[in-house]
């Protein structure tokens, strides 16, 4: 069997395991439900970790071009449309199927503990194997309309899952904001679709540049237009300015669902699309620049609303948007290696992080408020550690898998201003794009090890006791953590800089997708050791003022207690008012008017007035008007039926005679 | 003769079939129905349709007007007190008139000419035209197949029959 | 002409005969299986489903076998050209998948009696003979064993009051129906001489084109009666009147059953009768033909669509948007009419896309009726959240919803295309614009369920009466449902089928 004959079955098995669930699985034994749930995601890693090792350790005259494909042949054919069923591995897929079909099992074995007691988790994993499916298929699709097929399907499975407790309101109307912000985003990837289309003629990935530079001066006008919707698609699906705003309601959902979907795969989609069509933002610098101004804004912006949050997972999820923010920064400066690369690291300790609240979550039945918990340490050992592990990472602690990633963003923002930079059409942006940068590190850093204190240490327990006593950890979910635990530290060592002794092993690898990553001419280490020793002393601060403010071992003094008690309500402790005085007006003056304007855009605006008043307007009220008048006809009376009949034809009937 | 002939039945079978509408008696419009069908049948003689003729006398003058009878008798039914709306019927009746003499106007080009010429194919006639024998023939060869698909016809009024009316189910 | 040559084309009806036998073996099975248990009169479906199935699957057996041919067999009567063979083929397909739909709810709905699978294989030779008649008489035979059987079946639900109902309305307005085509029929045969479409064809040729002026306004008067007769089976407007109220009152099973067998065996002889009586094939000789079509598929669209968009019973709003597709299929006849095979083959496509997804639609509607459920009304809000409970129901019948509103990648967007298309080359513009309108308003009321699925919660206090599961309505939804899929994203080879068939 060739290798290439593999590739439909990554696709077809979670398919196929999703299909076998969501029909069967009400009728099964659990343990067979887990069985089939798990197992082609498992199968799905062999392949994939051999796809990979088969395409990164291709002799070095073949490593550009060497494509693992398979093609299920034409599927549309009209006109001058051509759409082909090809799937294909190249470098930047084989990491991405590594990471979803990885990270993936080890979110499914999991789940079956986490899951486990929830009565309908057949249909928890028909769906999860579904997006698996949508996943791999966004991510293989060799062109732009299997990708968007893709790109539509993880989004369906999202809007399921963050809406699968759906009995309550809240988590069924969560799951509803997550599909109608993507829907404004899916409108600019079809529109960004269309215009390459009928700009260039073709969808395929392999042929689209070559067409794009064929069109020679238009080619950048066609390219701007392109890009700019298309990262329209992006910031909604990957939860940036100015459509993040359904990620953080998005928790609803079950935690392993936050890790795989909202934390390590799905939205990462919208870097992975750039990635993709790395040629298309590069014959756009405007483009590329608004991506990096964006990225950065909302790494800070997010940052920021990351610090007041009380719930574990909300935390998480503004700290996600933030990194997102982070790689969006990346590849805006043309680094797209540099901000895949924080993908794949992200991958690893976000998805810890939120498999590590989970573990809280279940062992603390339920609860979700960081006020409650607190030395929990003694009870979830290994959690506590894979949780340190993980906030060191996204920290940017030294030697950690963050450390390496984030700041091979923050230096390549940096020099993109440089001479020959790839910003450097935009005199000073970098320097903005650094600042914002840097503060997002530097709250980053803060707010996680908030939250990881607060769970973890903090001197005691601070809930009820009874659940305390009896928290545990149990072992799949132990060994999920354990194996995540670990990417967080090591994965960093794939692309250590120059600088420090590295090759960038990650981008070479990945140059012939994405291009190599740009240099700035002349030598600039010492500047590059300089701003790494400046980003490293901010988060190191703002560690310690963490650790000085909610301590390890020590309890929280009566005063820190009492804030921890009510925050966010009003000033009851005078000395920390003023802080969160400050933290609460941020929230008034900024999340407030944006959740203003979405709901008044959105909602008011898009959804009551354009598709309630004007579009059922247009259509629907007419019909209805025009169905009275039908059921008046229609009033069940058999002579009327036979009147109307006979007047019918005989209408007919004479019209066909005078005529 | 033929003309003649024709005017009356065709007369006799339209007046019957007014009186089945007119009629509030159940009763008495079966009566008038059995007055319409045996006229039909005499216009079938004239369209040189022997065998169909006698056949509307045996099943529709004979049985079904007798199931029709025991049916009325059976549910003993009365004069209804409503009288039927005669501005409705009148108005039936306007339109049925209306349309068919546009048909046949629309048919004739003389008053005569349809009954007396007719289409070719009906002057070329051969002599045992609607015939038994010939209409038999013609069952068991040219249309066998729906002749014998009538049986599933049968069998399929008959289970259904069953199914609608049977007591227990 | 003797008895020998009609019977040679014995080998040619043997799959109708094959039905036929199934039909009388589960007859018999009935009678047999009434004795055992009279008092609750309990029935397993599972055998009677079986020996339908198998007649069905080796009816379409047979029919591959058979090598098509132009001329008519049975003395002239019996057509089995592609048209017949495929059309024969496509009804026996959709019956096969109906029946067995009909199984899960055999023991829910009141019907207890194995009568029904009887009366639903006597229906299915009924249409088979429809479909391949090429002579009025014939034709009318299956009409009516068609017809007789689905009154049954409508009225079948004897407990239920407005089953009865519907099956007396639509028996009479049928009768009503069947009485204008038979004068139609007779005024045809007066002025052409002949019953069989073939003669009518050469006969009509020569009528229109000399100056016979009264036999060819009795041709025309009585093409246009027949042709009121097909209009209701179809249920096209203004003779549509009797499909909601049956196809509310029916029992789901039967009303999925008719809603797609009916309308594609009517369709399917309609189409034979337009194209091969009234013209020939490539040619049609009766000019005002297109425009009755074109004016009937206007009005039937438009009304259809108006009136399923008022409706809160779900059943009653499939009826509207049966009459709507109604209305689309005449679009595509007039394209047929005007282009011929290319056209004729969008039509029969659509047909089977149509019968797939209407057939899934009234397949999920049996899953969610309940144990006991006789007056289960289905009303929309009966389907609040149901895409949380039943997932797997819930994605089912949003396909089937996209595929009737003709949204990609389902099979009703491809099956729209091809239908209109050749009506669009025809150069009947506003014919098309009028059928694309009302395919968007028809969204309206297809996606309104969808959301009631998956953006509602489900009423807090719910029938704890289990529901139907069944191995053969499972199976019979996976078919149609990957079946949308299947043929709307690969659908070449499926369109390939149905090439070449005039």
């Amino acid at each position: 069997m060739q290798l290439n004959e593999w590739l439909p079955w990554l696709l077809l098995l979670p398919l196929a395991g999703s299909f076998f669930n969501g029909v069967l699985g009400a009728r099964l034994p659990k343990g067979l439900v887990f069985f089939v749930a798990c197992m082609p995601i498992i199968v799905g890693a062999g392949i994939s970790a051999t796809m990979a090792y088969t395409i990164f350790t291709a002799p070095e005259v073949d490593k550009a071009a060497i494509r693992i494909v398979y093609d299920f042949g034409t599927w549309i054919s009209a006109g001058n449309l051509e759409v082909s069923g090809r799937i294909a591995v190249d470098q930047l897929s084989a990491i991405m199927i590594c990471v979803i079909t990885g990270i993936g099992s080890l979110i499914h074995l999991y789940s079956t503990e986490y899951m486990g007691d929830d009565p309908s988790v057949h249909r928890y994993f028909s769906y999860l194997n579904l997006f698996v499916f949508s996943m791999l298929l966004l991510v293989l699709g060799d062109n732009m309309v299997l990708m968007f097929v893709g790109w539509e399907g993880v989004g369906l499975c999202s809007y399921l899952l963050i809406g699968f407790w759906f009995s309550d309101d809240a988590n069924a109307s969560a799951g509803k904001k997550a599909f109608i912000v993507n829907r404004v985003g899916d409108f600019g990837v079809i529109i960004g679709t269309l215009t390459l289309f009928f700009a260039l003629g073709t969808m395929d990935f392999a042929t689209m540049p070559g067409k794009l530079q064929a069109l020679g001066a238009a080619g950048g006008t066609v390219a701007l237009i392109a890009a700019l919707f298309l990262f329209l698609g992006a910031t909604g699906k990957s939860a940036q300015i100015p459509l993040f705003i359904w990620l953080p309601d998005a928790m609803a959902g079950p935690t392993p669902v936050s890790a795989l979907i909202h934390a390590a795969t799905m939205v990462t989609a919208g870097i992975y699309m750039i990635c993709r069509l790395s040629w298309l933002y590069t014959a756009a610098p405007a483009a590329l620049a608004v991506v990096a101004i964006v990225g950065a804004l909302t790494a800070l912006f997010a940052a920021t609303m990351g610090l007041m949050q009380t719930d574990i997972k909300k935390v998480l999820a503004y700290s996600t948007v933030s990194q997102l923010g982070f790689m969006f920064l990346g590849v805006g400066v043309g680094a797209f290696s540099a901000g895949f690369f924080h993908v794949f690291t992200h991958a690893f300790f976000k998805a810890c992080l939120f498999l590590g609240s989970g573990a809280v979550i279940y062992a603390l039945h339920h609860e979700q408020d960081i006020r409650k918990m607190g030395g929990l340490w003694k009870k979830l050992p290994i959690t506590t550690w894979t949780f340190v592990v993980s906030t060191f990472a996204i920290m940017g602690f030294p030697g950690f898998s963050g450390f390496f990633s984030k700041d091979e963003i923050m230096w390549q923002a940096f020099q993109s201003g440089l001479d020959g930079g790839k910003l450097a059409a935009f005199p000073g942006l970098n320097y903005l794009l650094f600042a914002l940068a840097l503060a997002a590190a530097t709250l980053t850093s803060f707010y996680m090890w908030r939250v990881t204190l607060l769970t973890f240490f903090s001197g005691k327990y601070r809930g009820d006791q009874h659940t305390f006593e009896h928290a545990k950890e149990m072992p799949l979910m132990s060994l999920a953590l354990i194996v995540l635990g670990l990417g967080a530290l090591l994965t960093g060592f794939l692309n250590v800089p120059h600088i420090l002794g590295g090759h960038l092993m990650l981008a070479q690898l990945l140059s012939p997708v994405v291009g190599a990553l740009p240099e700035a001419h002349g030598d600039h280490h010492a500047l590059e050791i300089g701003l790494m020793a400046a980003t490293l002393v901010c988060s190191l601060g703002s560690m310690v003022l963490a650790i000085r403010l909610f301590g390890i071992k020590q309890e929280p003094t009566q005063k820190q207690m009492t804030l921890l008690q009510t925050l966010p309500g009003r000033g009851f402790v005078k000395v920390l008012y003023n802080k969160w005085y400050v933290d609460e007006a941020y929230e008034k003056v900024i999340v407030k008017p944006i959740e203003r304007t979405s709901y008044v855009f959105f909602y008011k605006l898009v959804d009551q007035f354009l598709i309630d008043k004007v579009m059922i307007g247009i259509f629907a009220v007419p019909a209805k008007y025009g169905g009275y008048l039908v059921r008046w006809i229609q009033n069940g009376s058999l002579q009327r039926y036979a009147t109307v009949f006979a007047f019918g034809a005989a209408a007919i009937v004479v019209w066909v005679v005078l005529r | 003769m033929d003309v003649f002939v024709f005017y009356a039945a065709a007369a006799i079978t339209l007046l019957g079939a007014s009186m089945v509408l007119v009629l509030a008696n159940p009763l008495r419009a079966a009566m008038a129905l059995i007055l319409s069908l045996g006229a039909l049948s005499v216009i079938y003689v004239l369209l040189h349709a022997q065998f169909v003729a006698v056949m509307q006398l045996l099943v529709y003058a004979g049985a079904i007007i007798v199931l029709f009878v025991f049916v009325i008798m059976l549910l003993n039914l009365e004069d209804p007190k409503t009288r039927r709306s005669w501005p409705w019927v009148a108005g039936v009746f306007t339109i049925i008139g209306g349309l068919s003499y546009g048909l046949a106007r629309g048919l004739m080009v003389d008053d005569n000419q349809f009954i007396t010429s007719g289409p070719p194919h009906v002057n070329a006639l051969s002599k045992d035209y609607g015939t038994v024998e010939q209409v038999g023939r013609e069952i068991m060869t040219t249309f066998v197949l729906p002749f014998e698909m009538l049986s599933v016809l049968l069998l399929v009024a008959v289970v259904g029959a069953v199914v609608i009316s049977k007591k227990r189910l | 002409m003797n008895i020998s040559d009609a019977l040679a084309g014995m080998p040619q009806i043997l799959p109708m005969i094959a039905v036929i036998v199934g039909g009388l073996v589960t007859m018999l099975m009935a009678v047999a299986r009434s004795h055992k248990d009279p008092e609750h009169g309990q029935l397993t479906a599972g055998p009677f489903v079986a020996v339908a199935l198998v007649s069905l699957v080796f009816a379409l057996f047979l029919l591959t076998q058979i090598e098509p041919q132009a001329k008519a067999v049975w003395g002239g009567t019996l057509a089995i050209d592609r048209l017949s063979l495929v059309g024969q083929g496509l009804i026996v397909v959709i019956a096969a998948l109906a029946i067995s739909m009909g199984a899960a709810s055999i023991t829910t709905q009141g019907i207890v009696r194995g009568e029904y699978f009887a009366l639903s294989l006597f229906c299915v030779s009924g249409m088979m003979l429809m479909v391949a008649a090429t002579e009025l008489l014939t034709f009318f035979v299956g009409l009516e064993i068609m017809s007789l059987a689905v009154y049954v079946l409508v009225g079948f639900r004897r407990s239920d009051r407005r089953s009865q109902e519907a099956a007396l309305k639509y028996f009479l307005s049928g009768a009503f129906a069947s009485a204008f085509f038979l004068f139609g029929a007779a005024m045809v045969f007066g002025a052409t001489g002949t019953t069989a479409y073939a003669g009518i064809s050469t006969s009509a040729q020569k009528l229109l084109s000399g100056t016979a002026f009264p036999m060819q306004t009795l041709l025309l008067v009585g093409a246009t009666l027949c042709v009121v007769g097909f209009a209701f089976k179809i249920a096209a407007v203004p003779f549509h009147m009797w499909a909601p109220d049956a196809y509310q009152g029916a029992p789901t099973m039967v009303t999925g059953f008719m809603a797609v067998t009916v309308k594609a065996a009517a369709f399917m002889a309609f189409l034979r009768f337009v194209l091969l009586a009234l013209g020939d094939g490539s040619t049609r000789h009766v000019p005002w033909i297109v425009d009755v079509l074109s004016l009937l598929a206007i009005v039937t669209m438009t009304l259809g669509n108006l009136s399923a968009v008022l409706q809160r019973n779900v059943k009653r709003m499939l009826a509207y948007s049966s009459i709507a597709h109604a209305g689309y299929l005449l679009v595509g006849m007039v394209g047929a009419l005007e282009r011929g095979e290319p056209a004729v083959q969008g039509l029969v496509f659509y047909l089977f896309v149509y019968g797939l997804a209407t057939l899934g639609a009234f397949g999920v509607l049996i899953a969610l009726e309940r144990k006991n459920g006789r007056h289960d009304e289905m009303l929309i809000n009966r389907f609040a959240g149901v895409g949380f409970q039943h997932p797997a129901l819930g994605v089912a019948f949003a396909v089937f919803m996209f595929a009737l509103s003709g949204i990609p990648p389902t099979a009703g967007f491809t099956g729209k295309v091809l239908l209109f298309g050749p009506a669009l080359d025809a150069g009947h513009i506003g014919l098309v614009i009028v059928a694309v309108l009302n395919s968007v308003v028809s969204v309206y009321y297809y996606l309104s369920i969808v959301v009631y699925m998956f953006m509602k919660n489900p009423p807090p206090r719910q029938s704890t009466e289990p529901r139907v599961f069944s191995p053969w309505l499972t199976g019979a939804l996976v078919v149609t449902t990957f079946g949308v899929l299947i043929v709307g994203m690969m659908p070449q080879r499926w369109i390939d089928m149905f090439a070449k068939l005039v």
